[in-house]
This record gives C-alpha cells, structure tokens and sequence, in this order.
C-alpha cells in the first residue's frame, strides 16, 4: 500500500525492527514483527501492507534513523 | 507450549541423531533466579554438560538462550547467548577443555525464536548427514542440507534468507561456514549475516552435529506485562539519546572508527569512502558496526554486510598491508569461512614473523613463500587453516598445537607472539591498554568475547580526577566512580572497591562482571564503550524487566540474579578441574611488568607500574569480592548459601 504521510529511504534502515515491534506491539497487544504492517527488506525497499492505517505515523516517530519521516 | 509475559515461556529440545523434538515449560521460580539468556543457558549447563566428555561429541549440547528482554522493544536487546564446552583446548597437555557462554548480537534470529515460542533451545546428537533445522512457531523439522555443505556463510545466509523468507522481512538464521564443517576449534557460527557467534569454537560445535544452520521465523508474539511503564522508559532512553548529541559518538575522535590509532595508509578518509549502511542488533538506537564496500581496484564490489573497521586498520598496520582493499578481502575470506577474526589474523601474523625469522620453511607452510604484506600468501595460509591443510592442521587445532609445531610457545614470544589465557587469545593486551578492570577480566572469565561493560576500559584523561571528559571518549575517575553507582554497588561495595582517588581493580572487576551477567541475561548490549550508554544502568535495567514481565525485580535483586548465574559458571568449571591455578596472567604481560614494550611497563588504568605480586594482589581482591577462597578461587560455602545454591555447597 502505499503511503502518503511518510517518507522512506530504505538506505538508511539498519533493520533494527524497532518500527515492526513497535507497530505490532500497539495494533495486536503483542511484540510480533510478522504481524507489524510494515514491510522490511533493505537496502532496497520498504513497504506497507493493506491493513496499514492512512494516516498512521507511528514507525515513523521512532525509527532511529530517519530511513521512515513523516511528510510535513 | 505457553507464553508468558516478556518470555517465550519455553524451552525446546532437539536430538539430531534421533531428530526427536520436545519442549519444557520454563518455571517461574527459576526465572527469578536466573533470569533468562545467559543466566538461564548456565542452569541448564550445569546438568547437561559434562566437561569430562569431548566436546566434538554428539552427548555435548549447544545451549542458545534468547535474552529475557530480546524482542520487546528494549533498546539495545538483540543480544543472544551460547553456552558450550568450548572445543577450544583450555591447556598445553590439551585434556581440558572450560564451559563458556558467547554472546552475540542477533538482528532477527532471537526475536524470531522468541516469537516461534522459545527463550532457549538445547541441541544434542549428531545427524546422520548435513542439515539444517528450521524452527516456524511450533513445527520443528530437520532438513537436508547436502546442498548447502561446502558453502562459504555468507552464501548460505542468502540461499536461507530466500528459502524461508518471513511474511515481513527475513528470517533469523545461525550458520557456519567451511571451517566449521572441517572442525576447526577456534570456527564460530554467523548470526543474521553480520555478528559472529561462539568465539572459542562454536562453530565447530555445530559442524561436528553435522549442524549447518538453524533458521526461526515465529507468529506468536511476545507480551509485554505492563505496556504502559514499559513504552514510557523506552520513550525516556529515546528522548535522551535526542538531548545527548555525542550518544552517536564523536566524528571527531578515533574511538568513532571503532577505537585505535588513525595511519597515514589508513586515514579516516577511507573510513568515509567505504562506509554504507549501519547493521544495528534488534531495537539497537546507535549501530557499531557498518557494511563497508571497495568502490575501486581488484575487488571492486566487494561487499562486507558487517565490518569491524578497526580490525581492518589495526591489522592492516600489523601485517603491512599498504591496500586497504586487500585487508577487507582477507576479512571477507575469515568471514567466509567462519573463523574467528582475530585469532586468524594473529596466527597470520605469528606465523609470518617465523617464517622470515627463519624458525619454519616452506616446508611447513606447505610450499607458501610468507613475506610480510604479501597479500596472496596471507590469502594461502588462510585457506589452509579452513581446510586444515600442512600448517592449517595444526592451527586449527589451537595455540598449543601450533606452538608445538612450530616449537616456540605463542604466549612466550613477546615479540612476535600473543597473550593466551585459557587456549585462547586475548581479545585486549595489558601491554597497551594497560591493566584496566576489563582487561584483568580476561583472566578469570572462561569465554572472552564479551567485555563487562565499564568506563575504564576507556583512557584515562590526562587529569584523572576532572569531572568528566565525556565526549572526548576519555575517562576520569568520577566517571568510573559514577558508572559504579549506575551499576548498583551498595554503600558498603563503594567503600571496599573506592577510595580518595583510586580504585581496586579486581574488586571493581567483580562488581562490573555481575553487571555483564545481567545484560546478557536480559540480551541487553554491554558494549558501546565510546558512547554513553544508557542500558548501563542496573535500577533502569529492573524496571525494564519488571514491565515486561509482571515481576517485579529490584535492582539488588537482579543484580545478586547475575551473580548467581557467575558463580554457577565458576562451579561448572571448578567440576571441569579448573581453579586458581588456571586464572594465570599470560606470559607477555608477567614478562612486561619488568621488561618495557616501547617505552611502557605494565601498569594500572591510573598509570602505575604493576609488578608480578601486585597482579596476584587483584586476583585476591577480585576473588575475596567474590567470596570465593583466595587460594584456590573455588566459591566458599557461605557465598553460595547467601546466593540461594545450598545445592552446591557441597
């Protein structure tokens, strides 16, 4: 899916999985990076899945990196 | 199978020769006691490893443990453990071998497995033929890897990763490459293509299961007790590192290139021209390490998904490798294989100055001319130890087999050689760090990859009594004094190990190994000397653990928890015939208390020259810190009643 309040740069994750435990720990009560609506597999892309939410900028505000930014 | 609150909440049992799974439900009591990761895996040892045994043998398990914290959020938490009886010789008549546990940093594999549903998973036996196991939630098959034997580990990971690719990323994986399949005793496994694990012979361990690899991809999730306490003191150590510009490290100083002496054929220039990604650990905030790449030359290319930099410019330096593209190849290679970096490089390096001292021929090194920066014949003698071919047959057997072969003890030529304690290498020399807590450490504590985390093993500044020299990646004495506080020594503690001005190194020592325990209990980072590092903090580390699990921990308790698990490995080992006796100062440093290297003496981290009896004076201090008896380094009765293990009093 794509999403439109979020920048990414996959070159610059470091695939800490901090935006996937974050995202499943909050959408499904549970730490469970398969469940996270984000999608990993740098250095060449970043995705959401369909049941992200628009709007939604959670991985964003917490990847350490910047590879995820919120658009202003 | 049942699933706790910040634990997975099982154990899973594989027997390779019989390819025969079963799982135990971890219990809550010895949870208290032991924690998880590290402290749990020697619980377990203790009853399932039987240093009378060859460790090549099916009957010795390989024991991983995720951390308790692994997986949660936790920053830093990607820290996974493995406890064995190292195939590495412990001593010159090479009949003992010591009980270790080797931490490394996991970036899928022990969130995977925690989320498949295990915190440990003990593996015994021997396939019949190469394999890997695959471990998805509660289906645990051993699979043919007939077509994967013989691959180096970095194209194993790939055909892994691709094999059995998540729903949302990769999977986690453990591999070996050749030289674990050939036994090589100092071979360790590759985590998630990037940390090594099992210094001290892991992957051979797992060769000699026929043992390929194990991958993990889990659905089940971990719960977290208390979400809300436990996203505020993550959100907290966020905010810090935002307020704490340096939290990243100093661009400006050498320990930023990972520690160590910038060279004109190594300038930080080419630190810059190689960098690419950072490779974090799970929920790691400040990656170490970076994948670095050759833009230009004969290996145009060629990348290395993790590298240590500081091993490529200090070995560079050593071997007088002028092309820095040839020492990240040769690193690639040791990669490849799955050798411990620095033992190759120093067995390159020990070799090499033999060979043109004229103490060994090409006879010996089976026809290779070695010549110092000679990169092809550095790239000959690394593929001979892999495949234990001439002089590769009796590296890989170890320092002592090699020293024999070559007939000069490795640890007795302080000019060419290298500190050994215990078989194995010294990860840091006391010749040129000086003999800090840390480094001491290497003496008394039977793996050595691991460095209980302090602020000493920093410089000093050249005032050590100013306040702080953070961020300059200098230490002053209120730094260690501080961090000490941090690590939850209790007024008295501070009294024994303190005073006006100076410090105990082995009592400190002690308090600071207690710290590493929890960490590595909890698979928290200790690392990051350098940076400023907000995990180092044991109050921190308890309410972490108390959130995510539901019970509640003070500090002193955690704490006491590490020193437990400490004092079940020393048991473990005293069962395996080590005492006092084997925690020996190596040769090189013993002979630098009264010969100077370069212009130095042995000293302390103040700076003051330490003789042979003041080295015996802080193995008294660390072991009477520890309560153990100063003769024999054996945990006294009393400590172990204080410590709840009335069970081994005896």
């Amino acid at each position: 899916m794509e999403k439109k309040n979020i920048e990414v740069f996959p070159e610059k994750c470091t695939e800490c999985y901090c935006c996937q435990i974050r995202c499943s720990l909050i959408y499904t009560g549970k730490c469970n990076p398969e469940m996270a609506r984000i999608i990993i597999n740098p250095p060449y892309s970043i995705k959401f899945t369909d049941e992200c939410i628009n709007g939604c900028s959670l991985c964003a505000r917490y990847c350490p990196q910047g590879a995820l930014v919120k658009k202003a | 199978m049942v699933n706790i609150a910040g634990y997975a909440g099982n154990i899973l049992y594989i027997d390779l020769s019989t390819g025969i799974s079963k799982i135990e439900i971890l219990n809550t009591e010895l949870q208290r006691k032991f924690i998880g990761g590290w402290g749990f895996n020697n619980f377990l040892a203790k009853d399932l490893i039987k240093p009378e045994r060859d460790p090549l043998s099916p009957e010795n398990p390989l024991i991983l443990g995720t951390g308790t914290l692994c997986g949660t959020l936790a920053p830093m938490s990607g820290k996974i453990s493995l406890t064995m009886l190292l195939p590495a010789f412990a001593d010159k008549k090479e009949t003992h071998h010591a009980v270790a546990t080797c931490m490394g940093g996991s970036r899928r594999f022990g969130t995977m497995l925690k989320c498949a549903g295990y915190d440990h998973v003990v593996i015994t036996g021997r396939a019949s033929a190469p394999c890997y196991i695959k471990i998805i939630d509660e289906s645990v098959d051993i699979c043919d890897a007939s077509d994967l034997w013989g691959k180096d580990a970095y194209e194993t990971s790939d055909i892994l990763t691709e094999r059995h690719m998540g729903r949302t990323g990769k999977c986690g994986q453990l591999v070996i490459g050749r030289a674990g399949e050939n036994l090589v005793r100092w071979s360790n496994a590759l985590l998630d293509k990037g940390a090594s694990l099992g210094r001290g012979g892991g992957g051979a361990l797992m060769g000699s299961k026929n043992l390929k690899g194990i991958v993990t991809i889990g659905t089940k999730g971990i719960g977290i007790a208390d979400r809300k306490r436990f996203l505020s003191l993550v959100d907290e150590i966020y905010k810090e590192m935002k307020e704490t510009p340096s939290f990243r490290g100093d661009p400006k100083s050498s320990s930023f290139y990972g520690g160590g002496v910038l060279s004109k054929e190594y300038p930080r220039e080419i630190y810059f021209k190689t960098r690419e990604t950072g490779v974090a650990c799970s929920c790691c905030l400040v990656p170490c390490k970076y994948s670095h790449e050759i833009k230009d030359g004969d290996f145009a290319g060629l990348r290395v998904p993790r590298l240590s930099y500081a091993s490529v410019r200090d070995f560079g330096r050593r071997l007088r490798i002028g092309d820095y593209r040839e020492m990240i190849k040769l690193i690639d290679v040791i990669h490849r294989f799955g050798l411990d970096r620095l033992t190759a490089l120093k067995m390159v390096h020990f070799i090499t100055s033999l060979y043109e001292r004229g103490v060994i021929s090409t006879k010996d090194t089976g026809g290779i001319k070695l010549k110092r920066g000679n990169f092809n014949a550095y790239l000959s003698l690394i593929n001979k130890f892999a495949n234990r071919d001439d002089i590769g047959q009796f590296a890989a057997e170890g320092w002592y087999s090699l020293s024999r072969k070559v007939g000069i003890d490795a640890d007795a030529d302080t000019r060419d050689g290298t500190p050994i304690v215990r078989g194995m290498d010294t990860v840091l020399d006391a010749r040129f760090t000086g003999l800090s807590p840390g480094v001491f450490g290497e003496v008394v504590r039977p793996g050595r990859a691991q460095h209980s985390p302090q602020e000493s093993l920093l410089p000093r500044g050249q005032d050590p009594q100013r306040d702080s020299y953070f961020p300059e990646s200098k230490r002053s004495f209120n730094d260690i004094r501080r961090e000490a506080e941090r690590m939850g020594l209790t007024k008295d503690e501070m009294k024994g190990v303190f005073s006006s001005g100076d410090f105990k190194t082995g009592r400190l020592e002690k308090h600071a190994e207690d710290m590493l325990a929890v960490c590595d209990s909890l698979g928290v980072c200790a690392e990051g000397s350098g940076y400023w590092w907000p995990t180092r903090n044991l109050k921190r580390l308890a309410e972490f653990y108390s959130a995510a699990t539901g019970l509640e921990m003070s500090p002193l308790e955690l704490k006491k928890a590490g020193e437990r698990a400490r004092n079940i490995e020393r048991l473990i080992n005293v069962r395996a015939g080590f005492s006092r006796k084997d925690d020996k100062f190596p040769l090189p440093w013993l002979e630098n208390t009264k010969k100077p290297v370069g212009k130095a003496l042995l000293s302390d981290w103040f700076g003051r020259r330490l003789s042979a009896d003041d080295l015996e004076r802080i193995l008294d201090e660390y072991y009477d810190e520890r309560g153990w008896n100063i003769k024999t380094g054996i945990p006294l009765k009393k400590k172990l009643i204080s410590l709840g293990l009335e069970g081994f009093a005896g």
